[in-house]
């Protein structure tokens, strides 16, 4: 038996933050290191993980027809199409929220853990009611994403408090979206702002710019972390080596928006 | 056997429903009783959505149990159980696993058997970590937070309200009346601050609190009004 695996949630509590994308780059960045992953989404009724991914044409079964013993885990995991390291478990489109309880969750991920996935990540609903406490409910370890926005910060913080009441103590913060050239006419609120409110029991886990490439890349299905050529892609791919306990700097994200500039930071890569 | 009750009551500025559940009855008994109040005040509840603490006292209520009672109550008449006050440890966890509050006694009540004894208004409680938004602090005398209290939490105490770190919810200090009571934070920047019956908001320019310099500040009620000073 190898070692266990990790089942982290990845959260936020408001919607559109970037909580899928997430989930999705985090999934391929770990599954490239070689890490066999699970990703879970448990947005019932309002699925995305697969399209982030660019796996929606190949669902067959879903994880209300596992937990309702209509299908076995095993056929409804979608292997990703460029890594086999990845497996996806979609949500159910037609259903709610109401389809899968907590219990269920935790029978679905205990299962997973026994096919030897190294790390099972849980793609949470954005809210705090019932969709949140079941995807919740499995997990051990907890992402929470947050834009550099008050309302963003204050559902962060809110989950927060919602998490440490399930023990779920201690979670990782990734702060998503960041302008820096808004940072610096402080007309956005700085990492170091949002780490002031939600205080040090938060660890930083990444940043990632705000990047056109995301948007193209979600909607081609292509998650940005396989491009070598953006900076988000690049933030996200060292989000999964620090979540493998290596010690990665934070990405210098000085706003370069030359052409040459560009030209540069894609020859620097190298 | 005390009889399980159904009342209005004043948590600070607001009005709430307090329904009281004694020990000594059975769980099922306690639960039929409940229903029989809920019915006879069908017509006189404090209109949907009203907010629920519920007074266990010392009986022991399980998480499943308080879950199905909370559930219920929602569901069938759309009271939100906010709080719950029980002495029991295993009804604190419970209530706290589910997201309540959770008191050891109900907010209003003073310890000595008298309304102004000095033990009462000497009666602090100490709150070593930062109050998150969406949660609310209730206690009968003064409230320390060690950490901050952040945009979206509550913090309501009938004495005074220490805060160490930077108060940016809101803070409800003399929640009872007490115009003396005070309001001291390591850094001033909340939403809301009230002293008994006053209530004062941020001025409009103050904007986004950031990392900035502590400077202590105490906000009482002057000439009839709340002013903020240096302490």
């Amino acid at each position: 038996m190898s070692k266990a695996g990790r089942v982290i949630v990845v959260t936020s509590g408001k919607g559109g933050v970037g909580k899928t994308t997430t989930a999705a780059n985090i999934g391929v960045a770990l599954a490239a290191l070689g890490e066999k992953v699970a990703l879970i989404d448990a947005d019932i009724g309002l699925r995305n993980l697969d399209l982030a991914l660019g796996l929606e044409n190949r669902i067959v079964y879903d994880i209300v027809d596992v937990v309702e013993g209509r299908a076995k885990l095993r056929q409804a995991l979608i292997k990703d199409k460029r890594n086999p390291n990845l497996v996806l478990l979609p949500a159910a489109q037609t259903r709610d929220k109401s389809a899968v309880n907590s219990r269920q969750m935790q029978q679905v991920v205990a299962d997973l853990l026994a096919e030897e996935f190294t790390y099972i990540l849980i793609d949470c609903p954005a809210g705090i009611e019932q969709g949140f406490k079941n995807a919740t409910a499995g997990a051990t370890e907890a992402i929470v994403v947050a834009n550099p926005e008050m309302a963003s910060v204050r559902d962060a913080d809110r989950i927060i408090g919602l998490l440490e009441a399930q023990e779920l103590c201690n979670p990782m913060l990734i702060v998503n979206r960041l302008r820096m050239r808004m940072v610096k006419n402080q007309e956005m609120l700085s990492v170091e702002d949002v780490q002031e409110v939600l205080g040090n029991s938060v660890k930083l886990l990444g940043i990632v710019p705000d990047d056109e490439a995301i948007i193209t890349s979600t909607n081609r299905g292509e998650p940005a972390a396989m491009d070598d050529g953006n900076l988000a892609g690049q933030a996200y791919r060292n989000i999964a080596r620090r979540l493998r306990g290596e010690e990665v700097p934070f990405l210098n994200l000085e706003e370069k928006n030359g052409f040459f500039d560009r030209l540069k930071r894609r020859f620097q890569r190298n | 056997m005390q009889p399980v009750e159904l009342k209005a009551w004043r948590n600070g500025l607001l009005r709430e429903l307090l329904l009281v559940i004694p020990a000594e009855s059975a769980w099922q008994e306690a639960l039929t009783q409940v229903e029989a109040r809920l019915q006879e005040n069908r017509n006189s509840l404090l209109g949907r959505g009203a907010q629920l603490t519920i007074n266990f006292g010392v009986r022991s209520v399980f998480q499943a149990e308080l879950e199905a009672l909370v559930d219920w109550l929602k569901r069938d008449y759309e009271l939100l159980t906010v709080a719950v006050v029980g002495t029991d440890s295993a009804t604190q966890e419970a209530a706290r696993k589910l997201g309540l509050a959770a008191y050891l006694m109900l907010p209003g009540t003073s310890l000595a058997a008298e309304e102004s004894g000095t033990l009462s208004r000497n009666n602090a409680l100490y709150v070593p970590q930062t109050v998150r938004s969406g949660q609310r602090i209730v206690h009968a005398g003064h409230i320390i937070v060690g950490g901050d209290v952040n945009a979206g939490a509550e913090v309501v105490a009938e004495g005074d309200i220490l805060v160490f770190g930077v108060l940016r919810g809101l803070a409800h200090a003399g929640s009872q009346g007490n115009e003396q009571a005070r309001i001291i934070a390591g850094r001033m920047r909340p939403q809301q601050i009230r002293i008994a019956g006053q209530i004062a908001r941020a001025p409009e320019e103050a904007g986004y609190a950031g990392p900035g310099e502590r400077l202590p500040e105490v906000a009482r009620i002057e000439n009839g009004a709340i002013q903020v000073s240096r302490v």
